[in-house]
Order: C-alpha cells, then sequence, then structure tokens
C-alpha cells in the first residue's frame, strides 16, 4: 500500500478516460458498435445475408432448371395432384411440373431486383424532391419557402392516397409487368421519403454547427451538399431498409391482383405467391413455400432496419 | 428521537453501486441538507427513502426508519399511504413533473382524494385554498388550466402545494431551484422555507448549490461518491470545512470578498475518477493533498458533533 | 379549438383540391384515353372524333377539368366500363360492406392491440413481451391476402368452423336500415341475421386487423414504456396514489396520444387491405368490386374508388387529429 497503488490508480482513472473517449468515436461507428451487442440486428442480418447469397448465387444452386416442365406429364397425368416433397424435388412439383425447389432458389434473385428496385427509385425521387424542398426552404428565401410549400403539399396529398392504391394507379397506367410492379411501388414510397429527408434536413439546418458554417461565411450550396444533406441521410437509410420489407410484400400484393407478370421467364416469389392461390385448398404447399420466403426476408429487413433506428435514435442511445 | 434516520442506506443499480452506506438524521420540523456534485448519489438517497426507485434494476440495503418505523421494508401498499401524506417530493424539474394532459386542479385534489378524502367542492376549495397559500394569484382559474399554460416558477409552486397538500410531517425537495431563473429560485426558497417553518414540517433539501444550504439549512451533509463525507451544523461547516472535498466546493465558488483577479480553484478531476470506499478515501485520485495514509482502506468517520471523513484532517487543519 | 378547426377544414379543402387535380392529371394520362375501351377496335376515325366530342375530349383541357370536378362535386363518376352502372351506385351500394369489415377490423385491432401493448411494456423482458414483440413483427411481414387465403383454408373450408365466404347464409330474410348486417339484426330482432352475419365476419376481420393489430401493439408498448419513465409518473407515485389511476389518468391518458395519431395513419392500409381480404372472402363490398374493376382495366371505376378512398382517408385523419385536440390540450393552445 504505497504511493504505487496510487500510480497504479491513476492509470486505471486515465485509461477508462481514453476509453470513453474512444467510445464517442463518430455516429456510425458507435450505432455499429451497438448493432453488434443487438441480437435483433444479428438475426435481421443473418436473414439478409443468407438471403442475398441466394439472390447472386442462385442459378448456380438449384438443382434444376427453374423453368423447365421436367416433371409435367406426371403432373398433368395425375389430374392436378402435385407431389409433396421427395427426394429428388425437396419443395414437390407446382402446377406446370417444374421443381418447386429449384424455383424458390432462383425466384430470390427477381425478388430481391423488384425490392431493390422499387425501394431506389423511391429513395432517390424522394430525396430529390425533400432535398430540394428542404434546401429551399432553409436556404431559398421567400421564393424558396414558397416552393418548398407547393413541393410539401402536393407530397401531403400523394400521402393520403394508401400505398397501395398509388401503385394500384400507376400499375394501371403502365400495364401489367413485373417493371410496372417496380415502378409502381418504387413511386408509392417517393411521398415517404421526401418527408422523412425534409424533416431530417430541417433539424440539421437549425443545428448549431450550420449556424456556425453559415457565420463563417460557407456558400449555402455547399453547406447543404457537404453537411446537411449527408448528415440527414442516416433515418433515411433506415426507413430504405424497412421500405425493402415493404416493397417486398406489396410487389406480392399487386401480383394477386393482376398486375404482376403472371408467369415471367425467370420466376419471382410474389408471382409465385399470387399464382398458387388458384390451387390453394389442394396444394397449400405451392403458397406456403413462396409466402413463407417473403415473410422471412421482410422479417430480416424489417428486423435489421429496427436494430438501426434503435441504435440511431439518439433518445434510445441516452438510456444504455 | 429523530424523525428520520438513515444508517447505512446502499443502492447499487446492477453492479454499480450509486449510494454507499450514507448515514444521517433528519430532526423534527428541522432543515436538513444534503450537498453534493451531480453524480454522488444524493437524489438516489432521496428516491430509496421514497420508495421511488424501480422495482427491477435497484437493490436496496440499509435502515431509514422514520418515526421509528424502517420505511425501506414496509409493505408497498403501507409506503404507498405514506407518500404524499407523511412524506411528500417536491422534484427538480417542474414541467416535467406535471402531468402535462391533466388540469392542475386534478393534480392537486387526486391527492387530497386520496389522503384527506376530501371529494367534489370541499377538494377544489382546499386546492384553491393551497394554490393561494403557495402564493399563485387567481388560485381558481389556475385550477382549469393545464400546467404548459403556467410559468416555470408557478409549475414549482404547484408542485410544492402539492406536496404539502396532506401537511406531510417530512418533505423532501430534490434540487427544487436547479431549474428555475436566479429570481425566481430565491422566492421559491423562501416559500419553502415559510412553509415549513408555519407547519413544523422537516425538510430535506437535496442540492448541490452551497448558497442554497447556507441560506435554509439547519444541518448539513456533504456526499460524495455515495458516502457521507463531513456533517456539521451549517455555521460549523462553513466556518471550519475539514474535508478537502468540502474545502474544494467552497473554494470553487465564486466570492465578493476576494481580489478580483483572484482564478477560481475547481477541483480536478471528475466524480467519474473514484476508488472503491473500502480500498480507501473514494476521493483520493482528486485530492491535493492526498498521501499513502488516503488508500490505506476504509476511512472511518470522525469527530464529535462535526463529523467528517479524512484520515489527513488533522493536518489539513 | 374553433380556430384549429376552421384552420384543419381549410387545410383539408386544398388537399382535396390538389387530389382531384392528381386523379384528373392520372386520368388524363391514362394509356389510350377512355375512348377506345368504349369502341370496338374496328371503329373508324370518324366514330371516335364523335364520342370524344360526345365526352367534351375535344375541349380545352381546363373546361375539362372544370367539368370533372363539377361531375365528382355531384358524386357523378360516370358508368363503369364492365357493368355499364353509375359507378356512385355500385360504390354505395358496395361501401356498408366495406364499412363494416373495416370497424371489427379496427375493434379487434384496438380492443386487443392496446391491452396487449400495454402488458408487454408493463412485463418487459417476460415471455408474454417476447412473443408480443416478434408476433407483431411478423404480423406486419405476412401479405395480408396470403393471410386470408390460410386462414379461409384451415377455418372455413378444412375446419369448417366458419363461412368460406359471402356477408350472408343464402337464402336468410334480411331487412336493411343501415347496411351494416350485425347492427340491422340486433336492431330489428332479427338475431339470426346478426349472429350469422358476425359468423361471416370473423375471418376476413381477423386478416384485415392484423396489420393494425401489429403497429398497435409495438406503438402501446413503446409508448407506455416512454411515459412510464417520465417524471410526472415518478410524481403521481409520490403522491402515494393508487396504482389504477397512476396507469389510468397519468400513463395510459398520455402513452395514448401516439397511438391515435397511428391509428388515423393507419386507416390508408386499411382500405388498401380491405380490396385483397374482400376478394378472397367474396365480401361484396368496395374491395371485391375494385379487385374486379383492377383485374379489368375498368378505369372510371378505379378513379372513383380512389377518390372515395382518398376523401374518406383525408376526412377521417381530420377527425383523428380534432380528438388529438381533445386529448392533448398543448394541441389546442398551439394553433
Amino acid at each position: 500500500m504505497t504511493l504505487a497503488k496510487i500510480e497504479r490508480l491513476d492509470r486505471l482513472v486515465e485509461a477508462s478516460a481514453t476509453a470513453r473517449e474512444a467510445e464517442s468515436g463518430s455516429l456510425w461507428r458507435q450505432s455499429l458498435r451497438r448493432m453488434r451487442r443487438s441480437p435483433m440486428a444479428l438475426v435481421g442480418a443473418s436473414i439478409v445475408g443468407l438471403f442475398l447469397v441466394v439472390a447472386v448465387f442462385g442459378p448456380w444452386i438449384a438443382p434444376y432448371s427453374p423453368t423447365a416442365q421436367s416433371w409435367g406429364d406426371e403432373v398433368f397425368l395425375n389430374q392436378n395432384i402435385f407431389p409433396g416433397p421427395r427426394a429428388e424435388n425437396w419443395f414437390g412439383l407446382d402446377h406446370l411440373g417444374r421443381d418447386m425447389f429449384s424455383r424458390m432458389i432462383v425466384g430470390a434473385r427477381q425478388t430481391m431486383l423488384v425490392g431493390v428496385v422499387a425501394t431506389l427509385i423511391g429513395f432517390a425521387a424522394g430525396a430529390l424532391v425533400g432535398g430540394v424542398a428542404a434546401a429551399a426552404g432553409s436556404f431559398g428565401g421567400r421564393w424558396g419557402e414558397r416552393i418548398e410549400a407547393v413541393i410539401m403539399r402536393t407530397v401531403d396529398i400523394a400521402l393520403a392516397i394508401p400505398m397501395l392504391l398509388l401503385a394500384l394507379s400507376v400499375a394501371a397506367l403502365l400495364g401489367p409487368s413485373l417493371s410496372t410492379v417496380m415502378i409502381a411501388v418504387g413511386v408509392a414510397q417517393i411521398p415517404i421519403f421526401a418527408r422523412l429527408l425534409r424533416g431530417s434536413m430541417l433539424a440539421q439546418a437549425h443545428s448549431d454547427y450550420v449556424l456556425a458554417a453559415i457565420s463563417l461565411g460557407v456558400p449555402k450550396s455547399r453547406i447543404v451538399l457537404t453537411h446537411i444533406f449527408p448528415n440527414s441521410l442516416g433515418p433515411v437509410i433506415v426507413q430504405a431498409t424497412l421500405v425493402l420489407a415493404t416493397a417486398i410484400i406489396e410487389a406480392a400484393a399487386l401480383s394477386y391482383l393482376g398486375l404482376g407478370n403472371p408467369d415471367p421467364g425467370t420466376p419471382e416469389w410474389g408471382t409465385m405467391l399470387a399464382d398458387a392461390q388458384r390451387f390453394l385448398s389442394g396444394a397449400p404447399q405451392l403458397a406456403i413455400y413462396p409466402a413463407v420466403g417473403i415473410i422471412i426476408t421482410a422479417l430480416g429487413f424489417t428486423l435489421l432496419g429496427e436494430a438501426m433506428r434503435e441504435s440511431l435514435d439518439p433518445r434510445l442511445r441516452r438510456q444504455q | 428521537m429523530a424523525l428520520l434516520e438513515v444508517e447505512d442506506l446502499r443502492v447499487a443499480f446492477g453492479g454499480t453501486t450509486a449510494v454507499d452506506g450514507v448515514d444521517f438524521q433528519v430532526d423534527q420540523g428541522q432543515v436538513v441538507g444534503l450537498v453534493g456534485e451531480s453524480g454522488c448519489g444524493k437524489s438516489v438517497t432521496s428516491l430509496a427513502i421514497m420508495g421511488l426507485l424501480p422495482r427491477r434494476g435497484a437493490t436496496v440495503s440499509g435502515r431509514a426508519r422514520f418515526d421509528g418505523v424502517d420505511l425501506l421494508t414496509l409493505p408497498r401498499s403501507d409506503m404507498r399511504r405514506r407518500r404524499g401524506s407523511d412524506l411528500a417530493m417536491v422534484f427538480q424539474d417542474p414541467l416535467s413533473s406535471l402531468n402535462p394532459v391533466v388540469k392542475i386542479g386534478t393534480q392537486i385534489t387526486e391527492v387530497l382524494e386520496r389522503h384527506r378524502g376530501l371529494r367534489g367542492e370541499a377538494a377544489t376549495k382546499e386546492a384553491e385554498h393551497l394554490l393561494d397559500r403557495v402564493g399563485i394569484p387567481d388560485p381558481r382559474r389556475r385550477l382549469g388550466e393545464y400546467p404548459h399554460q403556467l410559468s416555470g416558477g408557478m409549475r414549482q409552486r404547484v408542485l410544492i402545494a402539492i406536496a404539502v397538500a396532506c401537511a406531510p410531517r417530512l418533505l423532501i425537495a430534490d434540487e427544487p431551484t436547479t431549474a428555475l431563473d436566479v429570481t425566481i429560485q430565491a422566492q421559491i426558497l423562501e416559500l419553502l422555507k415559510d412553509l415549513v417553518d408555519a407547519e413544523g414540517t422537516a425538510l430535506l433539501m437535496i442540492t448541490h448549490d452551497l448558497g442554497v444550504v447556507a441560506g435554509l439549512c439547519d444541518e448539513v451533509n456533504v456526499l460524495y461518491s455515495g458516502r457521507v463525507v463531513e456533517s456539521a451544523t451549517a455555521p460549523d461547516l462553513f466556518a471550519l470545512p475539514t474535508h478537502p472535498y468540502t474545502v474544494g466546493l467552497l473554494n470553487s465558488i465564486p466570492r465578493l470578498d476576494l481580489p478580483i483577479h483572484e482564478p477560481l480553484k475547481p477541483i480536478r478531476g471528475s466524480i467519474a475518477d473514484v476508488i472503491r470506499w473500502q480500498d480507501g478515501c473514494a476521493f483520493a485520485p482528486r485530492c491535493d493533498r492526498v498521501t499513502e495514509k488516503c488508500v490505506e482502506g476504509e476511512p472511518p468517520l470522525i469527530g464529535a458533533s462535526h463529523f467528517h471523513r479524512c484520515v489527513m484532517a488533522e493536518e489539513v487543519a | 379549438m374553433l380556430r384549429y378547426t376552421i384552420k384543419r377544414l381549410l387545410q383539408l379543402a386544398v388537399a382535396l383540391l390538389g387530389l382531384s387535380l392528381l386523379l384528373f392529371a392520372w386520368f388524363k394520362a391514362l394509356p389510350g384515353g377512355p375512348e377506345n375501351r368504349m369502341l370496338p377496335d374496328n371503329a373508324t376515325d370518324q366514330q371516335r372524333e364523335a364520342l370524344r366530342q360526345a365526352l367534351g375530349l375535344d375541349e380545352p383541357i381546363w373546361t375539362q377539368y372544370g367539368e370533372f370536378l363539377s361531375r365528382i362535386v355531384r358524386l357523378d363518376f360516370g358508368s363503369s366500363l364492365s357493368s355499364g352502372r353509375p359507378i356512385g351506385t355500385e360504390l354505395a351500394e358496395r361501401l356498408p360492406a366495406t364499412i363494416e369489415l373495416s370497424m371489427w377490423a379496427i375493434v379487434i385491432a384496438v380492443g386487443v392491440g392496446i391491452p396487449l401493448g400495454y402488458l408487454a411494456a408493463r412485463k418487459r423482458g417476460s415471455w408474454l413481451d417476447f412473443t408480443a414483440v416478434s408476433g407483431s413483427l411478423v404480423g406486419i411481414c405476412i401479405p395480408v391476402f396470403f393471410l386470408a387465403a390460410m386462414l379461409k383454408v384451415v377455418f372455413a373450408q378444412e375446419l369448417a368452423w366458419l363461412p368460406t365466404a359471402f356477408r350472408l347464409s343464402p337464402g336468410l330474410a334480411y331487412t336493411e336500415i343501415t347496411g351494416l348486417r350485425v347492427l340491422d339484426g340486433i336492431l330489428t330482432g332479427e338475431f339470426d341475421v346478426a349472429w350469422d352475419a358476425a359468423q361471416h365476419l370473423v375471418l376476413p376481420a381477423v386478416a384485415l386487423a392484423s396489420i393494425p393489430l401489429a403497429v398497435i401493439v409495438r406503438i402501446t408498448r413503446a409508448s407506455v414504456l416512454e411515459v412510464v419513465g417520465e417524471d410526472y409518473v415518478r410524481t403521481a407515485d409520490a403522491k402515494g396514489l393508487k396504482p389504477a389511476t397512476i396507469r389510468g389518468r397519468h400513463v395510459m391518458k398520455n402513452a395514448m396520444l401516439p397511438v391515435v395519431t397511428v391509428i388515423g395513419l393507419l386507416l390508408g392500409s386499411l382500405f388498401a387491405g380491405a380490396v385483397l381480404t374482400e376478394s378472397v372472402f367474396a365480401f361484396g363490398g368496395i374491395g371485391s368490386f375494385i379487385y374486379q374493376a383492377t383485374t379489368e382495366r375498368d378505369y372510371p371505376a378505379l378513379m372513383g374508388f380512389i377518390l372515395v378512398i382518398a376523401v374518406s382517408y383525408v376526412v377521417l385523419n381530420l377527425i383523428v387529429d380534432l380528438s388529438y385536440g381533445f386529448l392533448d390540450p398543448r394541441v389546442r393552445v398551439r394553433s
């Protein structure tokens, strides 16, 4: 028990202080660290990871061609009795005698494409609309405020139309196809992204560091592009993750309403699910496989998005 | 016998100790201060006495005898009957401490109904009288208003009215003036003092502000890292601060009687730099007068009427 | 409060005008235009031009918009391309079914969701909390039409506990008052009708309730968790109030504010879900009609439907906002 002990204590204190400092690194790194500890994020990320692997490598993993009606005779001759799981076809056959397992594996890619493209459309267009509105409103003077008001009122009106109906009306304009589904779901997401980015940018525009930058004479366009916009993306990216889930589900609903391509060359889960409704009482498995695929994938993206939201939310952060 | 006797009170949240063996007393009609910087455990101490700590997550041990009855082991329903009537509390932030969607009147009458059985017009009359007593003009109209329609000082007056509604024998005030403007602070302190003087209520004043203590308290307990490090009557404490932490607190206050260019002397480090009391003085890592003796085990509470917990105190004096 | 209401009503009028503009633009942009749908493929250009004139399509665009506006104000949406009947009549006939279904779905979602969310919050970390949270996550991810179809297969077809389709069993005599059949049955004393209609409602209402239920559970839970940590709840506890008073007056009154807002926003997805659910159960509401209109590209019918849904959504949200003003005194003053 000497001075050495005090020195040791001092070092300890110092070490803990530096540890605290390191912890307060960048916002994103902090969030990432918190997410690594959250079981929700881990489950979500694993599901999304597995889905992405299947989506990318699907055609090489699948044991058979997803489109060849290799067992067609068997299905047609047996008066539409679709064999269930068996050794050669793990998930059984569909109504045209195609291997369900291969269709599920290969279908992941189209499903992912639908989700990603729809989300990108909504994200890009919404970010543009919301970003222009926020920038105009914050820095565009009186005219800017008017522009912002017009844009945001239009967005509010579009928000008043339920998303599926918005998608429905867009799909009605374009005629049925898979790209219609992507565009329709994407367009339906624009108002949400626009609202979100504008709100987030306005919050940034009123923060002290922006005030500081203005008072230092940094050009407004530069402030918007290099400070406000990148710092506002957090909640928008979270939303994009959640929208990916919605997009996959909505795409299935549009297919069910007959707006997707009835049986495209390459399989897609939403279309498969919609098609299978015809055989539901006799062969529910045809619907259950793609449905479970959609539910689990949507769940994965939702979990990941929720975990991201929690790790970015400053109110929740304080509680930890 | 003392009205409230706190003995070896300990509170831990999970693995972290917030209160580490606090002892103090409050006598009938006395004003006692509990002083320390944020994180020293003073608020947790008051919440533990009131039984307001979350049931899950907080482990409380020790004794807090009120009139000889240990509040810490009292069944929850009995404790609930005492809260608001025998002992009441005023909180720090008057805006967030009042329910934003319930009328002021209801927030006062509900406590009258619960503990004094007053209902209807009788309760409204009494609430009006209470608001009048805490110095709110036009009380009848205020009863029908919501907290956001009142100013900060007024809200704190409402909270005080709620606290004294059932004439408690002990009033705990947790930093009641910290969230208020300086001019309002003095008014609120004055009000509290008048109320406890008039009713003979004992007041436990929790604060980080030694100025508040000097103006209000009979006895003072200085807390550091969850333990009382000095305890004395207010005049004694200011005349002869003994523990280096108390000395440091006093030195870090701006004073009018010192030369203008004399710099303030803040205490170095932060309250997070501690060692466990079992190993030595928790203040040692921040103390200017630290020696080997300071980390040779738990420092005892020394003294007859003016207590302190510093093994080097004789040398300091 | 009055000024707040007037302001909200003005906003509503502007929103509806904007909506009519959007819809008009949409209608004009439809491929081919309506005249092609109304004529045989081998029609001559002359016939085409005659029809365009008859429909007013050769007028200047703002005259057309004015005409469009005055027609929708009179609830005249034209005739359905598939049935040939006026769309206003088609919608009016089917509206009660959709209202009845949506009402029950909301009753289920609110009645189950709020207590469940509250319990999950109070028993945070328990198996109940875990089940409620994971259940609501899954609930959001299930395509509504799939859930409806599976419920139908399991409970109506396999177990035969409940009817598979329609609003009443065939051959049951029924007196119409409000069009809400359970209510009518009770009003007229035809309790067999009320019971039968209720049985027909169970499966579609449960399927339709799935998403609102999931959302309400989550919002209620999050909101209660936030409110119980508020200072004023601690104050209420420090007053020694009874747990029931604390729960009702101090926790739930505040925790319900975000839930009310969300219920308003959920109405949109509820109408969309009604389209899908009704088509599965051949429920005969607006949803079934619109499913048909979509698959047959009956644009005027679609437009009438979108207008009706958007207007009711906007109006319902106004009602929600106004009721919010009553619940939260801060909103009343801020406006």
